[in-house]
């Protein structure tokens, strides 16, 4: 997953989540579905909605709204889960709406250190403009990783973690 | 080792696997041997073995394995012979050699360079063999002409019966166009016209597999007839699409010895391998089994579905032919899927012989470390166990066997003393019933003692004196299941005999198990285990709890219940029940899995089932029971972290999602082993 430099290309995947433009590498999606009705599971991490079936396999979803703890909002037609390989596992991940697959050129794609830093920015291998749009390229090995949220005081971390960087790009 | 070097690295991995079989039925052989068994069938096995392990080990270059083997040969030569009786230095000589027959074969796959050393063991054998020398000189050649004939014991004294009616024997090797697609047909007329022409005593395949077209394009058979070879061959020949026909006069003698390199195609087809097996099989990755087994599970939940579907569609618009096609085809479709899960669920079925066959050595070798004489049985070993359940069945019947020699059976002394046979005795039997198995340890040792126990769990601390009274003797044995009774004092004879049977409990219930005692004092101890046949698709009861359906294994539901609002108590700020006597726990499921507050001001009547599981009973509150149904345990993944309470999920016939509950985690975690004995004094 680590972006190869000598590739001069890279294929995206782009999708919203709260009018954010995101993206992830196409190598890393299996597939897109419609939002389906979700199984949840008791003491599962807070942003894991639960279980689907997937053609008899069963997958963990993930909601990025929480994930991201943005707002909650309603589901639309436009919603999709895009089943996304992490750590070798299936996983899905619901989002406001997956818009379009693209070839970006690897210069267009900065790295998160030159931009200004947020709570997120762990997730993020860099940052691509098109036409003065920013989009953001996500980890998703680094985004689903329970390892650095399923602790029950996350929000504690969480928290941190957001006034280091806030430090750090006030040092900036 | 070096000589793995030079070794195809195919040739040795069919050498280790051919020896692991080998050495695994010389372990079960020498020790019945030593038990009195000694027939002409077990030493010609036990030689036949050692024979075989000489041959492969010098064809791959392991001399010193292929010495160790001849010196064995030997000795069990001059068994066979009736030179000497298998007697302990004897047997003690052998499953020393076995054992360094066994680090001899483990040099081949260690990294280490070490070489074992067989000289003790070969001079162990020598000993033995000191009293009967002259004898093991002097039959050395009609030994050998004895073993050709008994591999082919069966067939020659057909053989022999037929000449005494003045008829010749012939071996007729056919061979079939490969092209040809009625290979069996041939292979039928082929047989017809023989037996036409005289007896047919023997044929590869037999009538009965061609019946079944389990054919090659080859058939070779063993004719008594009056008819010369070229009446024989003229006749054959009129059957179409021939390639080849061999017909010779079978020479005993050499037939045999072509045996040795067991390339010969007679030796190969017309007598059976010498270790014994004789299904043929294949060798599948157990995943991809899973896989399959997975697979077909779900096509069961969907078949259910279907069939509800198409009794709807039936019921909408009858007498529409489609739907009557549709129904036909549906019956059709039930019965190949029934019939895949019956061959699925037999393909991963093993006997339990596969754990059973190294205890008769593991039994001998704790008597005698303990100086006891004991007897062991084995009933039932073709017994046959899901896979997965065999697994990890092992270590739990080791634990108990080593419970029933170690304190079960008294010393010689003491058994005298009590009026009992010198020599204890301890049976391992399993069977089948209904659709579980049963597998009892019972042992006709001093027995377990109710007060001790008593005592013992007071002075713990795990039961209340007055309760302990109140127990009866039935219940106070069964106590030695709970933890902490067996870990301190492991000197004393009470707790020595607890080591560890928490533990064994625990591993069956985790295989839906479960384990009890029975013992009467100086007569005897029996532990009985009961086992699902399988753990792949298990009946459930479906229960929904805000909204969510979660399924319970049956085997963990005592019953379904109706809960009054006001027939709840509170003991200690725990919600109960009485039930049948009992006070129970009552659990809400949408509670303890955090989806609702608690509200117990409503009134009136909710579902609810009593579970019982990992020794704990409870009430579990559900919004509504949806029915029972069968379903196919899916592991939820590592990615949902720890799911306490939760064994894994199912897929349902319309593709809907269920949590499935592991009562035993759900209950502990509930309830809390604090309250252990709270639930076991109140039950």
């Amino acid at each position: 997953m680590p972006a190869n430099n000598r590739i001069s290309e890279k294929h995206l995947v782009l999708f919203t989540i709260a009018g954010e433009k995101y993206a992830v590498d196409i190598n890393d999606v299996y597939e897109i579905i419609r939002t389906q009705p979700v199984t949840r599971v008791p003491k599962a991490p807070f942003f894991v909605e639960g279980i689907i079936n997937l053609r008899g396999k069963i997958v963990p979803i993930v909601d990025m709204r929480k994930r991201f703890e943005l707002p909650n909002a309603e589901q639309t037609k436009d919603s999709r889960i895009m089943v996304v390989d992490s750590n070798g596992e299936s996983i899905g991940i619901i989002v406001d709406a997956v818009t379009e697959v693209l070839r970006i050129p690897a210069d267009a794609i900065e790295p998160p250190s030159n931009i200004i830093v947020t709570s997120s920015s762990d997730y993020m291998l860099g940052i691509a403009k098109r036409d003065g749009d920013m989009i953001v390229l996500l980890d998703l090995s680094k985004v689903l990783s329970k390892d650095q949220v399923s602790s029950p005081d996350f929000e504690k971390t969480g928290q941190q973690h957001a006034e280091t960087h806030m430090t750090a790009a006030i040092g900036q | 080792m070096n000589l793995a070097a030079k070794t195809k690295r195919a040739d040795l991995l069919i050498f280790l696997q051919e020896t692991d079989e080998l050495l695994q039925l010389l372990d079960e052989d020498i020790v019945k041997l030593e038990h009195g068994g000694v027939t002409p069938d077990l030493l010609n096995e036990i030689f036949r073995a050692a024979h075989t392990i000489k041959g492969s080990a010098a064809m791959i270059g392991h001399q010193r394995m292929s010495e160790l083997a001849h010196a064995m040969e030997t000795v069990l030569d001059g068994l066979r012979k009736g030179a000497h009786q298998p007697n302990t230095e004897l047997i003690d000589a052998l499953l020393a050699s076995l054992d360094t027959l066994k680090a001899l074969k483990e040099e081949l796959t260690s990294p280490q360079r070490k070489e074992v050393d067989i000289s003790l063991p070969v001079s162990m054998l020598k000993r033995t063999l000191v009293t009967t020398e002259s004898t093991v000189s002097s039959t050395k050649l009609p030994q050998e002409i004895e073993n050709k004939i008994y591999l082919n014991e069966e067939i020659k004294e057909k053989i022999q019966s037929t000449l005494k009616n003045g008829e010749r024997v012939f071996l007729i090797n056919a061979h079939i166009d490969e092209n040809s697609s009625w290979n069996a047909v041939r292979c039928f007329q082929i047989l017809t016209t023989a037996s036409k022409l005289g007896k047919v005593i023997h044929s590869v395949p037999a009538q009965k597999e061609i019946e079944e077209e389990k054919v090659s394009f080859q058939i070779t058979l063993l004719l008594a007839t009056s008819h010369d070879e070229a009446e024989l061959r003229q006749e054959i020949l009129l059957i179409p699409e021939l390639t080849d026909l061999q017909i010779t006069v079978p020479d005993l003698t050499e037939q045999t010895n072509a045996a040795d390199d067991s390339s010969s195609l007679t030796e190969n087809q017309l007598t059976q391998k010498p270790t014994g097996k004789k299904k043929q099989t294949i060798r599948i990755d157990i995943e991809r089994l899973d896989n399959l087994m997975e697979q077909i599970g779900e096509l069961v939940v969907n078949r259910n579905r279907l069939a509800q579907l198409s009794k709807l569609l039936e019921t909408k618009y009858k007498g529409d032919e489609t739907i009557d096609e549709l129904e036909k085809n549906m019956i059709q479709t039930t019965k190949v899927v029934n019939m895949l899960q019956q061959d699925i669920t037999k393909i991963r079925m093993l006997p339990l012989e596969i754990v059973f066959n190294g205890f008769p050595r593991m039994v001998r070798d704790l008597a005698r470390k303990a100086d006891k004489k004991i007897n062991f049985f084995i009933e039932g070993q073709e017994t046959e166990v899901d896979r997965s359940i065999i697994e990890h069945i092992k270590d739990p019947l080791i634990h108990l066997l080593r419970n029933a020699v170690d304190h079960g059976i008294e010393p010689p002394e003491q058994r005298t003393a009590a009026g009992k046979p010198e020599t204890g005795t301890i049976v391992l039997s399993a069977y089948h019933e209904q659709n579980h198995i049963t597998i009892t340890i019972t042992d006709d040792g001093k027995g377990l003692d109710p007060v001790s126990i008593k005592h013992a769990a007071v002075q713990k601390g795990i039961i209340s004196p007055e309760r302990a009274a109140r127990l009866s003797d039935a219940d106070a044995i069964e106590l030695i299941f709970l933890p902490g009774l067996s870990t301190a004092q492991k000197a004393t004879e009470v707790s020595g005999r607890g080591v560890g049977l928490d533990v064994v409990k625990t591993n069956i219930e985790a295989l839906r198990g479960s384990v009890t005692v029975s013992s009467e004092k100086n007569k005897g101890t029996r532990f009985t285990l009961m086992l699902p046949l399988t753990l792949a698709i298990l009946p459930a009861l479906l229960l929904e709890a805000e909204k969510t359906l979660c399924a319970i294994p049956l085997a963990d539901v005592i019953e379904a219940a109706k809960v009054r609002t006001q027939d709840l108590k509170t003991i200690r700020g725990n919600r109960v029940i009485m039930w049948r006597d009992t006070v129970l726990s009552v659990l809400d499921l949408a509670m303890i899995f955090g989806w609702r507050k608690p509200d117990y001001n409503k009134n009136g009547e909710s579902d609810a089932v009593i579970v019982k599981a990992g020794g704990l009973k409870a009430c579990l509150i559900a919004d509504s029971l949806k029915g029972q149904q069968e379903i196919v345990l899916k592991p939820l993944g590592n990615y949902l972290g720890d799911t306490r309470g939760i064994a894994g999920a199912s897929i349902l016939g319309d593709g809907n999602v269920t949590l499935v509950l592991d009562v035993a985690t759900l209950l502990s975690s509930a309830i809390g082993n604090k309250n252990y004995e709270k639930e076991y004094a109140l039950s």
